[in-house]
């Protein structure tokens, strides 16, 4: 019976969450189907799915999806090959291993408009350290990161890539330290060399630990929006403007609402689609006897 | 004949702290050796150092007349089952068994051809497909000793491989690794911690206690001739009773004054003892033999037998009677047949006689 | 040895390239005009609070940093207030069911930011409130819940469940139970979530953009507003960057454990 006194515990508050959650995706699913403006608030017209239409046919933002996804497939692998690579190096005793931890928490702290203005400041075509770091290993002609279309979203790559990799790490590194030790040990018995031990029982072991982290990584890239605001505002010439950045753009520079509540609400379906997807393939359900 | 496996003044600390002090056992080809003890003596440590899965930091370990010090574990020949099985959670249990013909470099036919053959030998061919965790516990560990028997090794290990198990699984799985020792006629280095596994399956045990051994024999050895107090209380079920008292004359004069006892050796008068009687040696009546008083503190039936606990001069004793013998509270006359006491220094432990 | 000196230096390039960032900012922020634009750049310099100065000194940076200061506190409390309730409240239902709600908090997190952000300026223009900090605190404290429910139950995990049983035997009721029995043992969790949370909103960007006013900018929209069409001022700048920066990275450090566990049950970037 006092079982029930904990469900006023959660129940009002995942309540109150659910409640708005839904009133929020109908409000918004509604704007979707008007044609709403900041310019001029009080004129509404119906278009039902007009602006569907319109974002299918919208060369500007079929590109932005593009390159969204470009981006989140590109950052999200790099991160994780990376970290995996930095942390099947950092598994052995070492002292100091606590501060290396710490230091790696860095740039997971670090207020990413900060991160994005360090990259920029470094960026910098006449002052950067990047271009002094090339000068110095021979490229002679200083690249312009940030300002050439070609290379700016891989700029932006570079400063989440930089970010983002030691989370991986970290987060790896805890799921490696929960592995259990013996199947390691057993397979040293059973005549594996070091790398083997890595390769075929190790990285098994930890796949699941990686999928998850690639998957945080993914969805959290999809949603990426300060960098982009602050390196690039979506330039040059489009070429770094993802799609959060376009729906951004379209509710306030060019104050059309419903547009923009199209592309947001596009992009939150399609990545919940993809994202159980991705899921049903890397867990399916499992068959045979549970011991 | 050349030792199956000689460990020769092995030592090894973690820092301050001695784990392995000056261990030296040797074993020969077919021996089934139980390193035996309580949690943290170091026979775990042992296990591992012998595998090469922990390094030493004094002494040599041979196998064969090799010595494998510097020798890397995947080199030194030997199969080890560990206490939670390891096995490898991703692979079939076929796989698991020829993970080491892989390593070796079997080619997948052949690999295939001998894990069929060590899977019926084990009875586990209709799991060759499964993965460890669709498997029961008695399951997993027959996979993990047919992992360890497909590379005829010189040597098998095994790190308290029963404690995971429930009792009667345990006692069931007891047997088989007795049976499969008889088959295979390999030598065995067996740890546990459970002394009723060690006499059951044991050609020598070595007791140890803080990392250092106390006695290596036979069952029968360490049973009614255990080199000290801490390997007299540790073998043996139900426990040994153990009388601290002092010599006068050629009796033996129990604290608290409520037993005197003669005794057949002669030692100096005034000299403290403490007098151990195994429960076989504590008769319910004392006919023809030497007796004391004795109060009937506790029963505890186990099915045929009682389980007796009783204050002799005030303090325990442990006999083993017949169902129904005793009443907790009467008091009794006892029997005591000093045949089989054992006699040791209080102060070092040391069996004198 | 070889080996050894091999993997040392492997170590140091790596947290070279992880903290050079870091320090080029803090650098740039001690050096004068010249020394920052100098090229090839200099390494070592005479350090000067040229900058610090002037951007202490800023009324708008100041009030950047109150309004931060503000916000992130009382969203935060408020989150862990609830979200610890709620947590409670989950952590005692049976596997299944919580399986479920756990999956529904999660999935609050997919949509982005834009998708809740945009009614709500907009309502918040209609309302005229979109210069005021309970606004920016109220979203804040809605987007920080689902995260402080999702770690706090981690914590309450931990807590053995027999404590609950034998207060319940002895006659308390379950509001008693929570706040005198489990929240006492809970404390560490609950500084870690408070401080997490803190965390995600003093760096968030995206909401504050849009729904801070004039007078309740967080600081990073501040900053933003130090990058004129005139030209970047590096020197104030990243001096601003890294008072920005530096009580969060102390912060941060302080939880050290938790941040990574905190990321992993969600972002309240949105």
């Amino acid at each position: 019976m006092d079982q029930d006194a904990t469900r006023y515990f959660y129940q009002p508050v995942l309540m109150v969450l659910g409640a708005v959650s839904v009133v929020l995706t109908g409000y918004v699913a509604w704007l979707t189907l008007n044609d709403l403006s900041l310019m001029k608030p009080a004129a509404q017209k119906f278009v039902g799915l007009d602006n569907y239409a319109r974002l299918l046919t919208d060369a500007r933002g079929l590109a932005a999806l593009w390159r969204t996804a470009l981006f989140t497939i590109a950052v999200t692998t790099i991160e994780i090959l990376l970290g995996l690579a930095i942390v099947l190096y950092l598994d052995r005793e070492f002292r100091g291993r606590r501060l290396v931890r710490a230091l790696l928490l860095i740039p997971i702290i670090m207020t990413p408009v900060v991160v994005g203005l360090t990259w920029r400041f470094i960026f910098d075509p006449s002052t950067g350290m990047a271009n002094y770091v090339l000068s110095l290993l021979g490229q002679g002609r200083p690249m312009d990161w940030l300002g050439n279309p070609a290379i700016a979203l891989f700029a932006v790559m570079i400063a989440d890539i930089w970010q983002w990799t030691p989370f991986v790490v970290l987060l790896t590194l805890a799921a490696l330290e929960a592995l259990p030790s013996e199947p390691l040990d057993a397979a040293r018995v059973d005549g594996a060399r070091e790398w083997q031990v890595t390769f075929y029982v190790l990285l098994p072991m930890l796949k699941r630990a990686l999928l998850i982290v690639a998957l945080i990584r993914a969805i959290d890239s999809v949603k990426a929006f300060d960098l982009f605001y602050i390196m690039t505002r979506g330039g040059p010439a489009l070429s770094t403007e993802t799609l959060n950045l376009y729906g951004y753009i379209s509710a306030f520079t060019n104050f059309s609402i419903s547009y923009a509540m199209t592309i947001a609400l596009v992009l939150t379906v399609v990545t919940n689609v993809a994202l159980l997807a991705v899921y049903g393939v890397m867990f399916p359900a499992r068959q045979g006897v549970r011991a | 004949m050349t030792a199956a496996l000689a460990l020769r003044n092995i030592s090894k600390s973690y820092g301050d702290v001695a784990v392995l002090h000056d261990v030296s056992v040797e074993a020969q080809p077919g021996d089934f050796i139980v390193l035996l003890g309580p949690s943290g003596c170091g026979k775990s440590t042992l296990l591992h150092a012998i595998a090469g899965l922990h390094s030493i930091n004094a002494g040599e370990i041979v196998i064969e007349g090799r010595n494998v010090n510097d020798v890397p574990t995947r080199e030194r020949d030997i199969a080890m089952v560990f206490q939670s099985y390891a096995l490898y959670p991703n692979m079939t249990v076929a796989e698991n068994i020829g993970f080491p013909l892989k390593m070796r470099g079997l080619p997948m036919p052949e690999r295939r051809r001998r894990v069929e053959k060590i899977a019926q030998g084990l009875q586990i061919e209709a799991l060759l497909e499964r993965r460890p965790r669709q498997l029961s516990g008695g399951q997993r560990q027959r996979v993990a000793i047919g992992r360890a028997m497909v590379r005829d090794p010189k040597i098998f290990l095994f790190d308290e491989p029963l404690s995971n198990l429930d009792a009667t699984l345990r006692v069931e799985m007891r047997t088989e690794i007795k049976t499969l020792h008889r088959r295979i006629g390999k030598t065995i280095v067996y740890v546990t911690h459970d002394q009723i596994e060690a006499m059951t399956l044991a050609t020598r045990i070595v007791v140890m206690n803080k990392g250092v051994i106390q006695q290596v024999g036979s069952p029968a050895e360490v049973y009614s001739r255990p080199a000290n107090l801490f390997v007299a209380r540790f073998i043996g079920t139900p426990a040994i009773t153990l009388l601290k008292g002092v010599i006068r004359g050629s009796r033996f004069i129990a604290d608290g004054g409520g037993a005197e006892l003669p005794l057949r050796q002669s030692l100096k008068d005034g000299m403290r003892l403490t007098l151990g009687l195994r429960p076989e040696y504590l008769h319910r009546d004392a006919q023809g033999q030497t007796s004391c008083r004795a109060t009937v503190e506790i029963v505890e039936p186990t099915g045929p037998e009682d389980i007796v606990i009783l204050t002799v001069s005030g303090q325990r004793a442990t006999a083993k009677w017949p169902a129904g013998t005793a009443k907790a509270g009467e008091e009794r006359l006892i029997g005591v047949d000093l045949g089989g006491a054992l006699l040791f220094d209080p102060e070092s432990g040391e069996r004198l006689a | 040895m070889m080996r050894r000196a091999l993997f040392w230096i492997g170590l140091i390039a790596l947290l070279i390239v992880t903290l050079f960032p870091v320090y080029w900012v803090v650098a740039t922020s001690l050096k004068t005009v010249k020394q920052a634009f100098a090229y090839p750049p200099t390494l070592l310099f005479e350090p000067t609070f040229a900058n610090y100065a002037r951007v202490l000194q800023n009324g708008v940076f100041l009030r950047g940093f109150t309004n931060s200061f503000v916000v992130s506190i009382s969203a935060s409390v408020i989150a862990v207030a609830i979200g610890a309730c709620a947590a409670y409240g989950l952590v005692q239902q049976t596997p299944e069911k919580r399986r479920s709600l756990e999956k529904f908090v999660l999935g609050l997190r997919i949509a982005p930011a834009l998708i809740f952000v945009v009614p709500t300026y907009y309502l918040a223009v209609r309302l005229g409130m979109l210069n005021s900090h309970s606004l920016l605190i109220a979203v804040y404290a809605f987007v920080n819940i689902p995260f402080a429910i999702s770690m706090m139950v981690t914590f309450f995990e931990d807590i053995p469940h027999e404590l609950r049983d034998a207060a319940r035997v002895d006659g308390a009721r379950e509001l008693r139970i929570f706040w005198s029995v489990i929240l006492p043992l809970a404390r560490g969790g609950l500084v870690a979530t408070l401080i997490l949370c803190v965390l995600f909103t003093w760096n968030e960007f995206f909401i504050a953009l849009v729904l801070s006013g004039r007078d309740t900018q967080t600081l990073p929209v501040t900053i933003t507003s130090f990058l004129t069409f005139q030209g970047i001022e590096w020197g104030p700048l990243t001096a601003a960057a890294t008072l920005i920066m530096l009580p969060m990275v102390i912060l941060g450090l302080l939880v050290q454990g938790n941040v990574v566990r905190g990321m992993t049950l969600g972002s309240v970037k949105g």
